[in-house]
């Protein structure tokens, strides 16, 4: 079996001559370093408890899966190769070299054909978190279904280039008209680690890294980094939001109460909650809720739902003003990351969480 | 949620010191902590259930909270609030570490109820010469009125924005069947979605009511036949295609997955829940809003069941 060093090695290979006919010895094929951040529900922590899931994600998707080093497994269909480092074995991070559209297309499949793994949705400050000096970012939002058709500046897409851009998604998150659409997709970054080389990184909100240029120790150091910044944000969430009821072993009788409701609360009330309603619960990408939602004032609804992408329950209690979000006790800390995410993206891309 | 569970969970946004962003937390601003729920405290002239136990120090208090949700109270529990003491506390039930050791604590009883309650609750208590602050909680928020005691001041927080408190306990052992039916609809989501071929009654139960493990073992058995009841009854509404229900000697109270909208192609399981989703609506009685042509029907992005990376940022 072949060490961590020697996958470090094969990828900085791949990445170097990836604009050259050279061959590369190893699994992997010349080209960008291309790195998904998955959370992965796995039965038991550890590199058992990865491997039983891959292995079970591999069988069900024929993939062929092999150990490559301690908790560094390859699966491989073709001449498509995914290398899953389960070194965490919560939060994967999924790297290839392959073409970008089969990994895409390989990893979608792993996220919907299973509810033990999601993939990371990284909101907007945490985004710009990515390490190094930002040399672009692009905005990009969809409110179309949820703010309806008339709605100002309710779909766009731009590119900002140059010395400080995310000083421009700041102007226009201060503009009125445009406030509500300064949602950020991506940021290129520009990092150099000190006695190792430099690197140019990409990271998006749904958790996509790629290492483009540069040394691939450098880029892996920013990932691992993002990653580590996420992991701590999902474990947070669910410190202060997941309710738990305890009895008090200690007395005769009554129940402790720990966890506060989680609001994702708008700057600027929205015109329309049932469209709101509806987007939510459609069952359908970006927010696969499923519910039956109850209307309990004029514009108020709950709804006890379901995360169909990891199969847990959560409540939600929207008005025009905020959603609440009251997790269980098991409730997955990734599923309230995905709704603010997917709510800065589509509805407001100031929406905030806070304690009820 | 259920309107009986209203005020308890009013007073539970009241006590939360991180909250007030949605909804008021003025007990929590006035330096007041959540003890315990369903404590009992020894009382004459009986003994109490408290539905809610707070306390701060400095001045040392203990207020009990008495959540209605009708327009009376009751005579014999009201007074057993109205004279509960630190001891009777200490009798029953474990002291807030910050009051261990303290002799001199206040016990204060606190009546809740609905906010369109109000005058009504005023008045039975009038008659029953209980005096006592009353906490009002509803869709504008909250008010306390009648306070005596400096370790608990009146308030009033309202505004047009503020809805129903949050909902954290939204069912219990007395909660209405269309209320456990709602909570079994959203545990069958759960099972569909992870691919499960039965979903337990036992198991269930231990999901949905809040605080399973702290309710005793004759109330948790109450509680699954409530649950039996309602996925029998779920059994025979739309979602027979869906569902069977199962027990007998040999097998455990459960329900059988007969359809699942996860064994759809993968294109077509959004259309395939929201099927679901309206037979579910027929099933708790409710309409389930159409999907708005144009707008959130199906449109060529859903073939791909995720949103594709970043095209170009390579």
């Amino acid at each position: 079996m072949a060490t961590r060093e020697d996958f470090f090695a094969q990828m900085s290979l791949a990445l170097r001559v990836r604009a050259s006919d050279e061959i590369v010895p190893g699994p992997f094929q010349p080209g960008q370093v291309k790195v998904r951040l998955v959370e992965a529900h796995t039965p038991e922590s550890g590199s058992d408890g990865s491997h039983y899931l891959l292995s079970a994600v591999a069988t069900s998707l024929g993939l062929a899966l092999d150990q490559f080093a301690d908790d560094l497994f390859l699966l491989r269909v073709d001449d498509l190769v995914l290398a899953v480092d389960c070194l965490d074995s919560r939060f994967w991070q999924v790297h290839s070299t392959s073409a970008k559209d089969k990994v895409d297309r390989l990893l979608q499949r792993m996220l919907t054909n299973t509810t033990q793994l999601d993939s990371a949705w990284i909101p907007r400050d945490l985004l710009r978190e990515v390490d190094g000096t930002h040399r672009w970012l692009k905005s990009s939002f969809d409110g179309e279904d949820l703010l309806g058709p008339n709605a100002p500046a309710r779909k766009w897409r731009a590119r900002f280039e140059g010395d400080a851009p995310d000083d421009l998604l700041d102007i226009l998150s201060q503009q009125d008209q445009y406030a509500r659409a300064s949602a950020l997709e991506a940021i290129g970054s520009t990092v150099t680690e000190e006695g190792i080389g430099s690197a140019q990184v990409t990271a998006d909100w749904r958790g996509s890294f790629i290492i483009g240029q540069g040394d691939f120790n450098a880029g892996a150091s920013v990932v691992a980094r993002a990653a580590d910044r996420y992991a701590t944000f999902v474990t947070d969430l669910e410190q202060r939001h997941q309710l738990r009821f305890v009895g008090d072993a200690g007395a005769e009788s009554g129940i402790t109460l720990d966890g506060d409701v989680a609001a994702l609360w708008f700057d600027d009330p929205i015109d329309s909650v049932e469209l709101l309603v509806d987007g939510l619960f459609a069952a359908k990408a970006p927010f696969r809720l499923w519910a039956v939602p109850r209307q309990v004032d004029t514009h108020e609804w709950e709804a006890n739902a379901i995360d169909l992408h990891v199969g847990q329950p959560l409540r939600l209690e929207i008005s025009p003003y905020r959603v609440r979000v009251v997790l269980t006790e098991t409730t997955c800390g990734n599923t309230l990351a995905r709704l603010l995410t997917n709510l800065q993206q589509h509805l407001d891309a100031r929406v905030r969480m806070v304690a009820a | 949620m259920e309107r009986r569970l209203i005020p308890v969970n009013g007073v539970l946004a009241l006590l939360r010191a991180d909250g007030g962003t949605t909804w008021p937390n003025d007990l929590a601003t006035q330096g007041l902590q959540l003890h315990l729920l369903e404590a009992d405290v020894y009382s004459t002239p009986q003994s109490v259930r408290v539905d809610v136990m707070a306390y701060r120090a400095d001045p040392d208090v203990i207020v009990l909270f008495e959540c209605k949700s009708g327009r009376n109270i009751s005579p014999s529990q009201a007074r057993g609030y109205c004279n509960a003491t630190f001891d009777g506390v200490k009798r029953r039930t474990t002291v807030p570490a910050a009051l261990r050791g303290r002799s001199d604590v206040a016990v204060l009883p606190v009546f809740v109820g609905l906010a369109d309650d109000g005058e009504a609750l005023v008045e039975s208590m009038a008659r029953e010469g209980i005096e006592a602050p009353l906490l009002l909680v509803g869709a504008q928020g909250a008010t306390l009125e009648r306070s005596t005691h400096g370790g608990l001041s009146d308030f009033a927080s309202r505004g047009d924005d503020y809805g129903l408190p949050p909902g954290r306990i939204v069912v219990d052992a007395d909660s209405p069947s269309v209320e456990i039916r709602e909570l079994l609809v959203q545990q069958v989501g759960a099972a569909l979605s992870r691919g499960d071929a039965v979903l337990g009654m036992a198991e269930a139960a231990a999901t949905i009511h809040p605080y399973w493990a702290s309710v005793a073992r004759p109330a948790q058995a109450a509680f699954v036949e409530r649950l039996k009841e309602a996925a029998r009854d779920l059994a025979r509404t739309d979602l027979k295609q869906d569902l069977r229900y199962e027990s007998d000697n040999h097998v455990n109270p459960r329900l059988v997955v007969l359809a699942n909208p996860v064994s759809a192609d993968p294109r077509g399981a959004p259309q395939a829940w929201q099927a679901l989703g309206r037979r579910a609506a027929q099933a708790l009685g409710r309409t389930q809003r159409p999907q708005i042509e144009g707008q959130l029907s199906m449109s060529f992005d859903d073939l791909d069941p995720e949103p594709r990376g970043d095209e170009d940022a390579s």
